[in-house]
């Protein structure tokens, strides 16, 4: 590989990716484009901003002029950029629409016009909406139930018309809740970590026990990379991890690891306008090509609410930027 | 107050001009070679001139811009404030700077020119006088002239121009950054009450010059960072507790501040 472009690289999953690609690619161009909203950080990408390993373009997904020029050449696009976050999707749907699906409209717009041979398209294991029990494999139908996994499964559409129409070279992933360092402190994790950090409780939709499964960044970016040298053109492929817990589980591992009385430090809230009580997928086809999952949450939460710790200052400052 | 600000095209010294004209201080803007008795009358002087040799050769008393605006305000009477820089601070003493540290200049000739000006102006205003060590001070220095290429105009200049900012350092790096208009209120204040000694005028918070260029892009909308040398280069930043003894009001800024000056600046940038 010359040249890798990854669309919302310094955002949190897209900088894990980033982190694997200058090793599993070390020499190879990597461009990591991102319109560097709240949830970026270019803190996720300082140890890898040097020569000929990656340098930062901030821009917009939507801009196709920009999106080509930067696809010139690139051997590999991995499309990571979305508004993610479905609480906010509830609030304010229409920059879920704009950025998942014209943007990846346009990216792979881009990426038909400079002829790249590989894509990998990231989605969300959302897509399908709840599985209340069993597992979704890849040819289950996408139900998404919310506008941010609705957004997903519309970009999903636009990918499946680019592969049918253009034979355009896409690999499409779904994976679980995604788990690691430096996640925007907005989803469920990080955000009750900051809350005990902070001397607040921690906030449950409902009653807590919606249940979701919890995969490694870490084991994501392994997926992404495996997919990148062996995943098969026009598939698509889920990511996944046996690690299924409630909510409610998830709070009281953070608060013991923290050291806090689950009790006295959680507060449930009102519920989301609509909550799936499960996801549930099945990843048995890129573990056929030779993944797994490696790591596990109760193993990685210390060193993730050290991380937290350790960095709280600057992420307070960066949550209360993104309310204003 | 009478005040008079020597080198009045300075990139600082306008701001100051300006901000004190809002405040309705009667000032009287000098150039870099205005005579010694133009400054009779005057409660204040303020130096901002500087001799271009200042930056690669060593230092003379002839070519001491400070030490004559010195000698010329104690001539008049008149108080002293001295523009020094942080560059005064050597290298394993920046982090912070503290002002009762030796003083004798960082690696640069220029940081140790200020040093020995420093003491020269300090004998010559014989006690009537105010050192002021800067930090980074940072604005709209798009599209100025001259010597002053500091890192602020880099930044800006390279973006307009080819749409990338370049590091030749890591992102990571810390420094501490002022902007301009907190600056000049900053001289103004010291001009003003007059103390007779020596303090640091920054921000008192280390900022990552990645999060600058980040914010900068925000504001301009679009550009690429480029980064030639990983390397941490230049850290520093100002220990703030001699300011804030002398004056505890002054609103010295956090982070928040210097993000809405860069992403304002680059947002006059993209309409320039």
């Amino acid at each position: 590989m010359h040249k890798i472009v990854i669309t919302g690289g310094a955002g949190f999953i897209g900088s894990h990716v980033v982190d694997r690609l200058s090793v599993e690619f070390a020499g190879a161009e990597v461009v990591v484009l991102d319109k560097m909203t709240y949830a970026a950080d270019i803190m996720n990408l300082m140890d890898l901003l040097r020569p000929s390993t990656a340098e930062l373009v901030v821009g917009d997904v939507c801009d196709y002029s920009l999106c080509f020029n930067l696809m010139r050449g690139a051997d590999l696009v991995i499309h990571a950029a979305a508004e993610s976050h479905v609480d906010r999707s509830f609030l304010s749907s229409i920059p879920f629409t704009q950025s998942n699906a014209l943007g990846t409209h346009t990216v792979m717009e881009a990426c038909r016009n400079a002829a790249v041979p590989r894509i990998i398209h990231v989605s969300t294991d959302e897509v399908y909406g709840e599985v209340l029990s069993g597992a979704a494999d890849e040819r289950a139908e996408m139900n998404p139930t919310n506008p941010y996994s609705a957004s997903k499964a519309a970009a999903e559409m636009i990918v499946n018309g680019y592969r049918h129409s253009f034979k355009l070279p896409v690999i499409t992933v779904r994976a679980n809740n995604i788990f690691g360092i430096r996640q925007f402190p907005e989803k469920l994790i990080p955000r009750s970590i900051m809350a005990l950090l902070q001397g607040e409780k921690i906030q449950l939709h409902g009653d807590g026990t919606n249940v979701r499964h919890f995969l490694s960044a870490l084991d994501f970016a392994d997926a992404i990379i495996l997919l990148a040298r062996k995943g098969e053109l026009f598939d698509t492929y889920n990511i996944g991890s046996p690690d299924e817990f409630s909510n409610l589980v998830v709070a009281q591992m953070i608060c013991s690891e923290i050291g806090l009385p689950f009790d006295e430090n959680v507060q449930f809230v009102r519920d989301r306008p609509f909550n799936d009580r499960r996801y549930a997928i099945s990843w048995d086809k890129i573990t056929c090509l030779g993944w797994a999952p490696k790591r596990s949450l109760p193993d990685e939460l210390p060193a993730i609410v050290a991380w937290y710790r350790q960095n709280i200052n600057h992420l307070s400052r960066r949550m209360k930027w993104a309310q204003e | 107050m009478r005040l008079a600000l020597i080198g009045r095209n300075s990139f600082i010294a306008r701001h100051v001009h300006k901000c004190a004209q809002a405040q309705g201080i009667e000032v009287t803007a000098l150039a870099h070679d205005a005579p010694s008795d133009a400054v009779q009358g005057m409660d204040t002087v303020v130096n901002f001139s500087i001799d271009p040799s200042w930056f690669s050769q060593a230092y003379r008393t002839d070519r001491d811009c400070d030490l004559r605006a010195a000698r010329a305000a104690a001539h008049a009477g008149a108080h002293f404030v001295m523009c020094s820089t942080r560059r005064v601070y050597p290298d394993h003493a920046r982090f912070p700077g503290r002002e009762g540290t030796p003083a004798n200049g960082d690696e640069t000739v220029y940081g140790r020119n200020k040093a020995v000006s420093e003491s020269a102006v300090l004998a010559a205003a014989n006690g009537a006088c105010t050192i002021l060590r800067l930090s980074n001070i940072s604005g709209p220095e798009h599209g100025i002239t001259g010597r002053r290429q500091g890192f602020f105009a880099q930044m800006l200049a390279s973006l307009h121009r080819d749409g990338v900012i370049r590091f030749d350092m890591s992102p990571a790096t810390r420094r501490d950054f002022l902007p301009v208009e907190i600056c000049a209120q900053g001289i103004l204040l010291a001009a003003r009450d007059r103390p007779a000694a020596t303090l640091n005028l920054g921000s008192g918070t280390p900022t990552r010059c990645g999060n600058l260029a980040q914010w900068i892009m925000e504001g301009f909308g679009r550009g690429t960072l480029v980064v030639t040398d990983n390397t941490a280069r230049d850290e520093f930043f100002l220990d703030m507790a001699v300011w804030r003894s002398h004056f505890p009001r002054f609103p010295l800024p956090d982070e928040n501040a210097l993000k809405d000056l860069c992403i304002n600046l680059g947002r006059e940038l993209r309409d320039a």
